[in-house]
């Protein structure tokens, strides 16, 4: 009997306890206040056959960047020299990120971040990049983002990749008219040439994700010149202007 | 016939509301006004005005400076007074004003006051330190005043000289540059500007550094 009472006692104090769950996890897409840390991305038009070196100081300034900040800062790099890793898609890319800056003039080294949210021209040495890009990226690093990409099964399959990504809208606002874009990469040497972009993959415009949902996207690439190491994705506006969020990831 | 009535009734209200008396009086004639071109700033300025009188009553005299300033150091109120002139420079109009019982006449004369002072040149834009790109155009403000004015403004990119304006809007000099690719790294943008008068020369610099690039389009295969 007592065991009886006991028993009885505990099930009601559970009942009288027992409330929903609250959902006050920061990354949960499921709470309002939810948001994530910013990745940024860089992404860098380069012509590494140039006497000059100014393509160098560029780069060395992107590896400093990624000492820096980690895996808070993924890097592409565009080459536009003439090398198999030089793309009409890269120069369709650059083209626009030039003609939507506020200064439309070519000329590389030329490093965008997050797309054209700013823009880093020019090297004297790697050390003035290095302060430019520093003064953007402690900025744009600590800013909250209300999305989160999570990449699965980034396979290399023979002759083509293969990858899932998931995208969750955080906070409490739908977004709209957002591109999930997958950038094959490869380290072809240890020097000028460890982020080289090998293509670029994007997802259908996807015209609305609302507070809390999750999509997810599969994508594959092939016709590459060779097996690319990393894919970064990026999620941007449909103009590919503007980079939201973005994870990088090793290729299995 | 009524409408000339009453506009001789008009006139005749008109003619006895006036001062009848002063109508028909005559104002002082200034024969000369004394006083100097040029001063320096500090200096004393003597200045004395001759008028006439064709009516015989007394004359009265006011002097007064525009823009104001400096200090009248006799009464401002006689044919001759003295004025010191103010510390800073530039065009000070004297007007005497001669009165006598009914009327009064005036006259100005300009007083340059020289400024021996160097003028106030600030470069505003570009800042300290910024970074320009080769092949960019960048805008260059500069700040100059000077209490004579400004004669030019003459800008120079490392000590060489590129560029001259006379012309300002609200004593901001305007200059347009794009480094070209002989330009890398810091360089030093300085702006001289040269006073009216007195041709007193002052100048200020800023660094700014230089990014090469590669310009143009990578023509593809």
């Amino acid at each position: 009997m007592r065991r009886y009472i006991f028993s009885l006692a505990l099930l009601t104090t559970f009942i009288i306890g027992c409330q929903d769950i609250p959902r006050d996890n920061l990354l949960d897409p499921k709470n309002d206040s939810s948001y994530q840390a910013s990745t940024l991305l860089l992404e860098a038009f380069v012509n590494t056959t140039a006497a000059d070196n100014y393509n160098l100081w560029a780069l060395q300034a992107l590896d400093s960047m990624k000492e820096l900040y980690g895996k808070r800062v993924v890097i592409a790099e565009y080459h536009r020299d003439g090398s198999p890793y030089t793309s009409p898609v890269f120069e369709n890319l650059y083209d626009k990120y030039v003609d939507n800056s506020a200064d439309n003039i070519k000329g590389v080294p030329d490093i965008f971040l997050n797309g054209v949210s700013a823009r880093v021209q020019g090297a004297s040495a790697a050390a003035t990049v290095v302060s430019r890009l520093n003064t953007l990226l402690s900025d744009w690093v600590v800013r909250n983002n209300y999305f989160t990409l999570e990449a699965e099964d980034v396979k290399w399959d023979d002759s083509k990749i293969s990858a899932t990504c998931r995208i969750a809208r955080l906070g409490s606002e739908p977004a709209e008219d957002i591109l999930l874009k997958m950038i094959a990469l490869k380290q072809v040497n240890s020097g000028q040439l460890k982020r080289v972009a090998l293509g670029i993959e994007k997802s259908v415009v996807i015209s609305k994700i609302e507070a809390g949902e999750i999509k997810t996207e599969d994508f594959e690439m092939g016709n590459l010149l060779s097996r690319p190491d990393k894919v970064i994705f990026c999620l941007t506006s449909s103009d590919e202007l503007h980079v939201y969020q973005s994870i990088e990831v090793n290729i299995q | 016939m009524k409408r000339r009535i009453a506009w001789l009734f008009l006139l005749a209200l008109f003619l006895l509301s006036c001062d009848a008396e002063k109508l028909f009086k005559k104002a002082p004639v200034i024969d000369s006004v004394e006083l100097p071109e040029r001063v320096n700033q500090q200096d004393t300025v003597y200045a004395r005005v001759m008028a006439t009188n064709p009516e015989k009553d007394a004359l009265s005299y006011h002097w007064f400076v525009n823009p104001d300033g400096g200090v009248f150091i006799d009464p401002a109120d006689g044919a001759e007074t003295r004025w010191i002139a103010r510390t800073g420079g530039g065009d000070y109009t004297f007007t005497i004003k001669v009165s006598n019982s009914y009327k009064s006449t005036e006259k100005s004369k300009i007083v340059k006051v020289i400024e021996t002072g160097l003028p106030s040149v600030r470069i505003q834009k570009p800042q300290a330190n910024a970074y320009w790109i080769q092949m960019h155009t960048y805008s260059i403000e500069v700040q100059a005043l000077h209490g004579n004015g400004i004669s030019k403004v003459m800008l120079y990119v490392n000590d060489e000289f590129q560029q001259e304006n006379s012309i300002s809007q609200n004593n901001i000099y305007e200059f347009t540059f794009a480094p070209d690719t002989s330009l890398l790294g810091p360089v030093k943008i300085k702006a001289e500007a040269i006073a009216n008068t007195t041709s007193a020369r002052a100048a200020d610099s800023v660094m700014v550094t230089v990014e090469g690039i590669i310009p143009g389009r990578y023509a593809l295969p």
